[in-house]
This record gives structure tokens, sequence and C-alpha cells, in this order.
């Protein structure tokens, strides 16, 4: 069995060889993901009594990742580059940290002391959910922008739950969220007062696939109808678009004389 | 159908039937049946193909349907028969009444 192992750990080195051996020659848009090596960024929260943390990495400004946790935190299979980790939660100053992945290696931050914040502020906290199943929508961005154009940006949870902490007071704030499966939506959230929590549901209405019909079910309504040549019984050709040109077309197909 | 065929043309539209014959056959249809509107011969089923009306029973024929062009080559109606043959003529006139 040990024999065994060290035969695989070795297959899996020459693959690995390999792999790197050949990126060099391969055009950039088309190296395999699986080529691309990856880093990770762990660090931890000193704890606070009863609320949960909320970290976010951003990488170029936008958020990819998020977990809720109420010490440490991890993130891996970031590519290589520099990320930014935001830690925040209710009643406390957001902190952030810069950080700068290396392939195979595990950047460790330092602990992070959460400030109790001074000014009064607000949160939100909602869930995503299909309108018509009424299922929890999973890893979809929810954008926030306040009445003075500050934006912030938050993703859904395994149930669908997403929320902002420490948001201004007494301002408009609109949500936003732009997914290629669902309609756009936007919400509209009236001022918020101090240390209030606003819950709210968000139903999503999914776009419809295209129609597609059936074998024999002719084509669909509204579409183009596709142009064609034939010959008649004296071997002329006829084409549709020589009809259609200046009239309507009443096109008939029959089970004809077979 | 031949008599259904000056009306079609009053109600500004063109007449084009097609069916799976072949060339001989469609030229037999039309002489017999003193047709005077375009019959085409589609043997290879291309067109019918195409259209999504091959008959489920019998995949060397065309189903009975219909469809209803404007001048953009749009489908704006479609009527898909069963095996009876039946053109929906009434059908046809109400929806080229409406273009």
């Amino acid at each position: 069995m040990k024999r065994t192992l060290t035969l695989l750990a070795l297959t899996c080195l020459m693959l690995i060889a390999y792999g790197c051996g050949t990126t060099e020659d391969v055009d950039e848009d088309v190296i395999d993901k699986s080529f691309i090596q990856t880093g990770s960024i762990s660090g931890e929260v000193q704890s606070i009594d009863g609320a949960s943390i909320q970290v976010r990495i951003l990488k170029a400004g936008e958020l990819i990742g998020q977990v809720e946790t109420d010490s440490t935190y991890e993130f891996t299979e970031l590519e290589e580059g520099d990320y930014t980790i935001q830690i925040s939660a209710q009643g406390y100053e957001m902190t952030e940290l810069n950080a700068t992945v290396f392939a195979d290696e595990i950047v460790s931050l330092v602990q992070t002391v959460l400030v109790v914040l001074t000014e009064p502020v607000s949160h939100i906290s909602g869930v995503l959910a299909d309108i018509d199943s009424g299922n929890p929508l999973a890893n979809i961005l929810v954008q926030l922008t306040t009445e003075d154009e500050e934006n912030m940006s938050a993703l859904t949870n395994n149930e669908g739950v997403f929320s902002f902490e420490n948001l201004p007071i007494d301002q408009i704030i609109t949500l936003n969220i732009s997914h290629e499966d669902y309609e756009d939506s936007e919400i509209v959230i009236q001022p918020l007062s101090a240390d209030q929590i606003y819950d709210l549901t968000i139903q999503l209405t999914k776009i419809p696939d295209p129609v597609t019909l059936g074998p024999g079910e002719g084509l669909v309504v509204g579409s183009i109808a596709p142009d064609f040549e034939l010959p008649d019984g004296n071997s002329a050709q006829h084409s549709l678009s020589d009809y259609t040109s200046d009239n309507n077309v009443v096109l008939i197909f029959y089970r004809g004389s077979w | 159908m031949q008599q259904n065929y000056n009306e079609i043309k009053s109600a500004g539209g063109e007449l084009i039937v097609i069916s799976s014959d072949n060339i001989s056959t469609t030229k037999n249809t039309v002489q017999n049946e003193g047709l005077d509107y375009t019959v085409l011969s589609d043997g290879s089923l291309d067109v019918i193909k195409t259209y999504n009306v091959v008959d489920r029973g019998n995949t060397r024929i065309a189903r009975p349907s219909t469809y209803i062009l404007n001048p953009q080559g749009t489908i704006v109606s479609k009527f898909l028969g069963g095996t009876s043959h039946r053109v929906p003529i009434q059908d046809i006139f109400t929806e080229l009444g409406k273009l």
C-alpha cells in the first residue's frame, strides 16, 4: 500500500512538472484553470460578545468572497495578487487589511481587534429567494449605494442571506441585484434610524429559457421564416424571398400524394 | 383550395404549397387539379425539416401545416394539422385581414 502511494505521489509530481513546463508555450487565454497555482489567506479577529463578524475579501475593488465567523477566517484557492480584507461587525468600525498572495503559500494576518463605533449607525439584512420556488439563492452579489454615493457589496450565503453593517443613518439606501439568470431588481430603502436593523426579503424572477419547440411542432411565431429555394412541377426554381418582398405569404405544407 | 386562392390573393397574400412529392408528381397534381398557385416539390424534405413540420407518423412526408408570413418574412401565425388534410381557410382569412 505504501508503495502504491509513493508511486501515485510521483505520478502527481510528474503531472505538475509537465503542467509547468508547457504553460509557457500556451496562449494565455486557453490555460486550463486547474494549472493556475493558488494560495490562501488566514487570520483571526478578537471575539466580540454575541456578535457575528463579517469578513469580506476584495480583489481590485470587487467582492470575491465572504465568510461569517466568531473569530478565525480563511480564504483558499486565491490566484496570486493583491487582496483587501474587510472585517466588520454591527456596532464596530470596519477594519481593512491588505495582503499579497503567492502560489502555494498561506498568508497569516495579524489578529484584528475591532474598535467600537461612536457614530450612530443602522444595519440591513435580507434574504434572496426565487419567486417561484421560494428557494434561497446563494452566492449572488448585492450592491448597496447610499445617498452620498458610497458603495458596498455583499454576497448571499448558502441560506440566501446577505447583510450590510454600520450604514449611515438618515440616508436613502438603494440595493441593486443583477444576475444573468434573474431579472434585475432594485430596492429603495427609506432612511433608517440609529441602531435600527432593517430586515427584508427580496424575490427574484428567473429569466425564462428561450422557447424551443418539439419535433414536428413547427417554428416559433415571431421568428423569421427561413428562406429557401425549391422547384415547381416544371423544375423552375422559386425562392421564398421572391414572394415575401411585397406580399403576405400563406405557406402550406401538405402530405402529398405518396 | 383553388377556389380559396383568389380570396387569399385579394386579401393581399401569395400562396405557396409544399409537399415531399417529387417534381413529376407535383406536375401531375397541378395539371390534374388545374391549380394556378405555386406548388413546390421538396423531395429531400430539406425545407420541411427546416420548418420543423416532418409528420410524426410518417417521417417521409410533411405534417399538414400552415404558416402566415408578413412582407418582412416574419412568421405571424402558424396552424398545425393532424393526419386529416384540412387547411384552416377561415383562420387564414382572419389572420390575413389583420395584416
